[in-house]
């Protein structure tokens, strides 16, 4: 932390609160997002892939993989669940590669196919265990939180979201699209990506306070 | 003048800007709240990444027998397409039909009608060669049309023509929907080609919008072929021509969804990308 912000927030004042650095706020909230340079050059590498280079597939999945993973473990509840839709979307990418027209974004085709097989993989679940986790309280922050960072974590913040809000927000501060590559990868205008955006951190804000309030209680 | 910002400004700022600005960095240092926020939002847990052998074993699974695709064409060929195929079975109908409807319409009425027609042509076109390809930009939801171009077009219906009390009501309407219905199929086979290759993302939303696209054609014939301009039997055959192509458009993007879901794991099934 910068000295300013060592003089803007002491230590001992708000002990209990993970302090946002001034790095992390210029930036709005960068540290999650996967760097886009990892992403450079995808566009000619999907073309490759449409051309049959054999070298291509190992390429765009070990760029991809890592972000659609998060992604997906962002949205499902178990890691197993998250390492089988990684695998579905592959299979998923590999059979509509036609679909990708060359000198388009990458990311919000791959994601929009990902957000598809997220989509389908909830309702295969779902019929099968015919039951369902209810989300609408902030869940207890879990133990493997960083020790410096004891304030509730990105996943365990954004699990209190409604579907539709967690997935741009994950898309956004995980996948590191914009805001037109969101509406993109969700067949959304920007507007609409903008306001589902702002509900989350509204709604975030207040899961928030009635949390402090409930431990200042 | 400084201008200091509240809670609500800086979710609005988080949700439009990559980059906080000034002001809403000021009042994070300044707000528990919005810090915890920001910093909960900013907070990175640690995911395994996937493991070396399983991004081998998927590059390895999706490498075998790789051969070469040819990318979709362009947006615009597969837009000029839809519109020739619509106005050419329209135009084909027309002439086998005859356009009765034309004597009887006064020309407000004509061209009222037929400008709607064409707009929500364009408009339902536009949506569908959107969504044959996956991250396309929308300009307008793909939710939108399928609802909206139905409603509009009973206003404008409701506005222009007179509700009247016909006598043989259902049998009028019966013989429109007959002659409008199959019309409608005929143009959806001719859809489908199209969109085979493409549309994968919403079997439901795609199916409706083309069958409501392919139901347009027979109602655009009905509109320039029958001259029976009781409102009630625009809307309930011309219009319910359409309504019934969406329906089973969605009905069959609907059933399509089910069997890609409800299927076994995906890789038990044979891959099919490989089209050329």
């Amino acid at each position: 932390m910068s000295g300013v912000s060592k003089e803007i927030f002491p230590q001992g004042v708000t002990p209990h609160l993970a302090a946002a650095n001034d790095s992390q706020m210029e930036s709005g909230l960068q540290e999650n997002v996967v760097p886009r340079q990892s992403f450079a050059n995808l566009d000619r590498w999907m073309e490759r892939y449409q051309q049959a280079d054999p070298e291509a597939p190992a390429a765009l999945v070990g760029a991809l993989s890592p972000a659609l993973l998060r992604f997906f473990k962002s949205q499902v509840a178990s890691r197993e669940q998250a390492d089988d839709l990684l695998q579905e979307a592959w299979l998923r990418i590999h059979r509509v590669r036609h679909t990708y027209r060359p000198g388009e974004p990458v990311l919000p085709w791959i994601y929009a196919i990902a957000r598809r097989v997220r989509v389908d993989g909830y309702r295969r679940t779902r019929r099968i265990t015919l039951h369902e986790i209810g989300m609408e309280l902030l869940p207890e922050v879990p133990t493997q939180a960083d020790a410096r960072n004891p304030g509730p974590t990105f996943d365990t913040l954004v699990a209190a979201l409604p579907q539709a809000q967690r997935e741009v927000v994950t898309m956004l501060k995980v996948g590191g699209l914009t805001l037109d590559e969101v509406a993109r990868a969700t067949s959304s205008t920007v507007g609409a990506v903008k306001q589902k955006a702002h509900r989350a951190y509204e709604r975030l804000r207040k899961l928030l306070q009635i949390q402090e309030e409930g431990g200042a209680r | 003048m400084s201008y200091s910002m509240n809670c609500k400004d800086v979710a609005k700022a988080l949700s439009e800007e990559s980059r906080l600005p000034l002001q809403a960095q000021d009042h994070v240092r300044s707000c528990n709240l919005c810090r915890e926020l920001v910093s909960a939002l900013n907070s990175s847990i640690p995911v395994d990444p996937p493991s070396p052998a399983t991004l081998r074993q998927i590059a390895k699974g999706i490498g075998t027998n790789l051969r070469p695709v040819r990318p979709l064409a362009p947006a615009r060929h597969f837009f000029r397409a839809f519109v020739g195929i619509f106005f050419s079975i329209v135009a084909l109908d027309v002439y086998r039909r005859g356009a009765f409807a034309i004597a009887v319409m006064t020309p407000l009425q004509t061209a009222a009608i037929l400008s709607v027609l064409a707009v929500s042509t364009g408009l339902l076109t536009y949506s569908l060669v959107h969504q044959m390809v996956p991250g396309s930009r929308h300009r307008i939801s793909p939710r939108l049309p399928p609802v909206g171009i139905p409603i509009s077009l009973t206003i404008v219906i409701a506005v222009l023509f007179q509700f009247q009390h016909e006598q043989n009501f259902w049998e009028n309407a019966w013989a429109c929907i007959r002659a409008g219905a199959p019309i409608g199929a005929l143009a959806a086979v001719a859809f489908w080609l199209m969109l085979r290759r493409g549309a994968i993302l919403s079997p439901s939303m795609t199916g409706a919008a083309t069958g409501l696209l392919a139901g347009l054609v027979g109602t655009s014939v009905l509109e320039i072929h029958c001259p029976n301009l009781d409102a009630w039997h625009i809307l309930a055959s011309h219009l319910g021509a359409a309504m019934l192509c969406a329906l089973a458009g969605l009905v069959i993007g609907l059933a399509a969804e089910v069997n890609v879901y409800a299927a076994d794991s995906p890789f038990k099934r044979e891959p099919q990308g490989d089209i050329e």
